[in-house]
C-alpha cells in the first residue's frame, strides 16, 4: 500500500536534476575530512589540515607494540581484551534478517512490547510490514544487480540518484542497512584515509588513556544501554533464579560498545563521552562492525550534528533553535501550545537566544538521534533518510511528530500537559511508514541549505551572548561577511 | 474511601529532580508514578517530564515532575527546570560518596538560585544494596571496577555514606532527608509525601480544582521549611495515592 507513498515533492533539494550534486558532495566530503582531521589535532584548537601531519603530531604512525603482542606483560590482558574482537571487526557482527530470536522479541532483538506499544499492536502492525519489507527487497535486488552491484552481503551501492534517494526512503532491507548507511554516509572514504587509527586509538585505551571521568560514566552506562536488546542484555537461564548474585557475563557485543566509546572519547577531545553516544555506537553496532561503527559516530557528531554532543552541548541547542523557528513558520496553531514558558509568557525564536521549555523534552530526539523516542523500527527508517540526505531528515521527522500530533496537541489546555503530550506521541509511532509518508509529503521543501543558515545565525547568537557576557567588545570573529551580516540584523531589530 | 463527598482542594507542585549521573533519579520517579523497578534503566538524555497524584487528608497535590539528565554537561539545562519549581529532589547514590558531594553543589546551586521557599529532600537512593533491609541484597547492579566493589566489605555492605553523615547535613541546610530503594520502593512515597506536606500552603499557587479557595483559607502551616529528621518520621506516612 506504500508502493506509490512517498512522492518526492520536488520542492526542495531536487531543484537541478538530483539530491546530490558532484559538488554538494563533494562539499561534504571535504568537511568529513576536515572534521576528521580536526579531532586528530593535539590541541584542540589546532586545526591541521594534512592529515599526514596529524599523524606525526599525535605519534599515530609509529608502529604499535602490539604487533609484538607477546613481549608485553602486565598490560597484555588489558590488551588482549581489546584485540579479542579484532578478527570479528572485519565482518558484520550479526546479520538482524536470520537471526533467530523467540516470540517475544523483534528482528533485531529488541523486544516486541514497550511501554507504549502492546504485543498484540506490534503484531498487527509488523504482519504487512513484514510483506513489505519482502517486496522491497526483491526491488533492491534489481536496482543493485541493474548497477552491477553484488547482492550477496553488498558493501557497494548504487550511486546517489532520484531513484535511489526514492528506495532508501522506502527503507533499506534490513541485513544491507549497516553497509548502506555507512556507504553513503561517506564511510569508506574515512576509513580509507585514516587506517589503522581504530586499531591504534584501542592501544591508548588499553594504556589508560581514557579520561577518569568519561570512563567512569561509559561503564555506568554500559549496561544501562538497551537492556531490551538480547544481543546487549541476554534472557537469564531459567535455573540462575529472580534474585541471582552472581554478576552476567558481558556480551561481546557491549565489550564491543566499551571499545568504540573509549576510542572515540580519545579521538574527540571535545566532545570525551556525552550519554547518548551509548545509543548511537549501540544501534550503529547492531548494523556493522566495530570499526565502521566507530567512523560512524564520528560522522554523526562531527559531520551531520556538528558540537551538539560537545561538552556545553552547544549544537544541540542550535538545533533545537532552529526546530523551534521552523515550527512557529510550519505550524503556528502548534506553535502557540508549545511556546510558552512556565510562567505563561512566550519567547519568539527568531529575537531571543533562549529556548522555550519545550525544547528539554525534544533534547533527545537530536542527541539521540530518535533513538527511545520512537519505536525502533521507525528509527531505523529515519536513519536510512538521515545517512543518506543528511540532517535535515531528522528537523523535517521532528516537524512530522508535531504534524501527526497536532490534533492532540491543540486540544491540550493545561501547559504543563503539553509536556507529557510531546513526549508520548513519538513513542506510539509504530507505522513507520506513515511517518516518512508525512514527512516527505508535509516538509520536503525545508532544505539543507535553510537548516545550515538558520544553524549558522543561532551560533553567531550564541558567540554575540558569549562575548558579552564576557565584556568583550563586539570583533570580527570570522569573515568579514559575518560582520556585515551581523550590521544587519541589528537593523532589523 | 478517602474521597469525601465535597472534593479536596488540588493543587500541582512542581518538582525537579537533581543528581549525579546513574544515582537513580529516573528509577526514584519510575516507582513513585508507576509502583515499577527496571533493572539497569536507560539514562536519561535531556529531561523527562512526569506526573503523578499525592492525596493528603486536606488535599490532594499533583506532582509535576521534571527529571534530569545526570551527567555534568546537562547542568546548564537545570535553571530552566528550577526557576518555577516549589520543590526538588536531589538524589546521591549511597554506595558512592563522591555523588553526596554532587548533591551538595546542588543544594547550594538550589538555595542560590532557586525560588526562595522551594522545599529541598536530600535522599540516599539504593539502600538494597546495604545490608540494613530485610530484602538486602550484596549484588552491585552497577557491577564494574568501581570503588564501591573494591571497599565492599566482607559482609556485603556497599553502603559508602553513613546515615549520620548525610542527616547531620541535611539538618544544618533545612533540608528533608530520607534514604530509599527504588528497586525495593523503600520510603519512595515517603519522600513525595513528606515534601507535600512541606509546601506551605500559602506558596500553592496554580490551583486549579474546585475548592481552590478554601485551600488558601485553610489552617495555616509555619512557611518554613519542615524539617522531617528521618525516613520513619510517622508524619510522612500520610499515603499517596499511588
Amino acid at each position: 500500500m506504500y508502493e506509490n507513498g512517498f512522492q518526492d515533492s520536488g520542492v526542495e533539494d531536487n531543484a537541478g536534476t538530483r539530491p546530490a550534486t558532484a559538488n554538494s558532495e563533494q562539499r561534504r566530503v571535504s568537511r568529513l575530512s576536515e572534521a576528521m582531521n580536526d579531532a586528530l589535532a593535539p590541541p584542540a584548537n589546532v586545526i591541521i589540515r594534512d592529515s599526514a601531519a596529524i599523524f606525526r603530531n599525535s605519534g599515530l604512525n609509529t608502529p604499535s607494540p602490539y604487533d609484538t603482542p607477546s613481549s608485553m606483560d602486565g598490560a597484555l590482558e588489558v590488551h588482549d581484551q581489546y584485540f579479542a574482537q579484532k578478527d570479528s571487526s572485519s565482518r558484520p557482527v550479526t546479520r538482524p534478517s536470520t537471526a533467530p530470536f523467540d516470540a517475544t522479541r523483534d528482528r533485531y532483538g529488541f523486544r516486541k512490547k514497550t511501554q507504549y506499544v502492546s504485543v498484540a499492536q506490534y503484531e498487527a502492525w509488523n504482519g504487512p510490514y513484514t510483506e513489505y519489507l519482502t517486496r522491497r527487497r526483491k526491488k533492491w535486488v534489481i536496482l543493485l544487480k541493474e548497477s552491477g552491484l553484488i547482492t550477496d552481503r553488498p558493501t557497494r551501492f548504487p550511486p546517489k540518484s532520484v531513484k535511489v534517494k526514492r528506495f532508501v526512503r522506502k527503507g533499506i532491507p534490513p541485513d544491507w542497512r549497516g553497509e548502506a548507511w555507512f556507504y553513503y554516509a561517506g564511510g569508506p572514504s574515512m576509513i580509507a584515509k585514516q587506517p589503522g587509527v581504530y586499531t591504534e586509538l584501542l592501544r591508548q585505551a588499553s594504556m589508560g588513556e581514557v579520561t577518569e571521568t568519561d570512563n567512569e560514566i561509559i561503564e555506568r552506562d554500559l549496561n544501562r544501554t538497551f537492556p531490551d536488546n538480547i544481543k546487549f542484555k541476554p534472557d537469564r537461564p531459567p535455573d540462575s533464579g529472580r534474585d541471582s548474585q552472581i554478576p552476567e557475563p558481558e556480551t561481546p557485543l557491549l565489550q564491543s560498545l566499551r571499545r568504540v566509546l573509549h576510542a572515540f572519547s580519545i579521538y574527540n577531545p571535545k566532545i570525551g563521552y556525552c550519554q547518548s553516544l551509548n545509543f548511537l555506537a549501540g544501534l550503529l553496532l547492531l548494523f556493522m562492525n566495530e570499526e565502521k561503527s566507530f567512523w560512524m559516530l564520528n560522522i554523526i557528531t562531527r559531520v551531520y550534528l556538528p558540537g551538539t554532543h560537545e561538552v556545553n552541548l552547544e549544537g544541540a541547542n542550535v538545533d533545537l533553535g532552529v526546530l523551534m523557528t521552523s515550527i512557529k513558520e510550519s505550524m503556528p496553531s502548534v506553535w502557540t501550545k508549545i511556546a510558552g514558558e512556565l510562567d505563561g509568557s512566550t519567547i519568539d525564536p527568531s529575537k531571543s537566544m533562549r529556548l522555550p521549555p519545550i525544547t528539554l523534552c525534544t533534547t533527545a530526539w537530536f542527541m539521540s538521534c530518535f533513538i527511545g523516542t520512537l519505536p525502533i523500527e521507525t528509527v531505523l527508517r529515519v536513519w536510512d533518510s538521515f545517512f543518506y540526505e543528511g540532517s535535515k531528515t531528522l528537523f523535517r521527522i521532528a516537524l512530522t511528530i508535531f504534524k501527526l500530533g497536532e490534533q492532540e496537541i491543540k486540544a491540550v489546555n493545561d501547559p504543563m500537559e503539553i509536556f507529557q503530550v510531546v513526549q508520548t506521541i513519538p513513542r506510539r509511532m509504530l507505522d513507520c511508514n506513515v511517518v516518512l509518508e508525512t514527512c516527505f509529503k508535509k516538509f520536503a521543501n525545508l532544505s539543507q541549505g535553510t537548516i545550515e543558515q538558520r544553524r549558522e545565525e543561532r551560533r553567531r547568537g550564541y558567540a554575540d551572548e558569549r562575548a558579552r557576557a564576557n565584556g568583550e567588545p563586539v570583533v570580527v570573529r570570522r569573515k568579514g561577511t559575518v560582520f556585515t551580516r551581523r550590521k544587519e540584523r541589528k537593523v532589523d531589530r | 474511601m478517602a474521597e469525601a463527598t465535597a472534593p479536596k482542594p488540588s493543587s500541582s507542585v512542581k518538582l525537579v529532580l537533581l543528581g549525579e549521573a546513574a544515582v537513580g533519579k529516573s528509577s526514584l520517579v519510575l516507582r513513585f508514578v508507576n509502583n515499577d523497578f527496571q533493572e539497569n534503566k536507560e539514562p536519561t538524555i535531556g529531561a523527562a517530564f512526569l506526573t503523578q497524584k499525592c492525596n493528603l487528608p486536606t488535599r490532594t497535590i499533583k506532582f509535576e515532575i521534571w527529571d534530569t539528565a545526570g551527567q555534568e554537561r546537562f547542568a546548564s539545562l537545570a535553571p530552566m527546570y528550577y526557576r518555577n519549581a516549589q520543590s526538588a529532589l536531589v538524589v546521591y547514590d549511597l554506595t558512592k560518596p563522591t555523588s553526596l558531594i554532587k548533591a551538595k553543589h546542588w543544594v547550594a546551586e538550589l538555595q542560590r538560585q532557586a525560588s526562595p521557599g522551594i522545599v529541598i529532600a536530600l535522599v540516599g537512593n539504593k539502600l538494597d544494596l546495604t545490608n540494613e533491609t530485610a530484602n538486602s541484597s550484596n549484588s552491585l547492579s552497577d557491577g564494574g571496577d568501581g570503588e564501591a566493589a573494591e571497599g565492599e566489605d566482607a559482609d556485603g555492605d556497599a553502603r559508602r555514606v553513613s546515615t549520620a553523615e548525610a542527616k547531620s547535613y541535611a539538618e544544618e541546610e533545612g533540608l528533608l532527608f530520607f534514604e530509599t530503594s527504588a528497586k525495593l520502593g523503600t520510603n519512595v512515597t515517603e519522600v513525595f509525601t513528606a515534601i507535600a506536606n512541606a509546601i506551605p500552603e500559602t506558596s500553592l499557587k496554580g490551583t486549579r480544582g474546585p475548592g481552590a479557595a478554601q485551600a488558601n483559607a485553610g489552617r495555616t502551616e509555619d512557611p518554613s521549611r519542615v524539617n522531617l529528621t528521618g525516613p520513619r518520621d510517622n508524619a510522612s506516612k500520610e499515603g499517596c495515592a499511588c
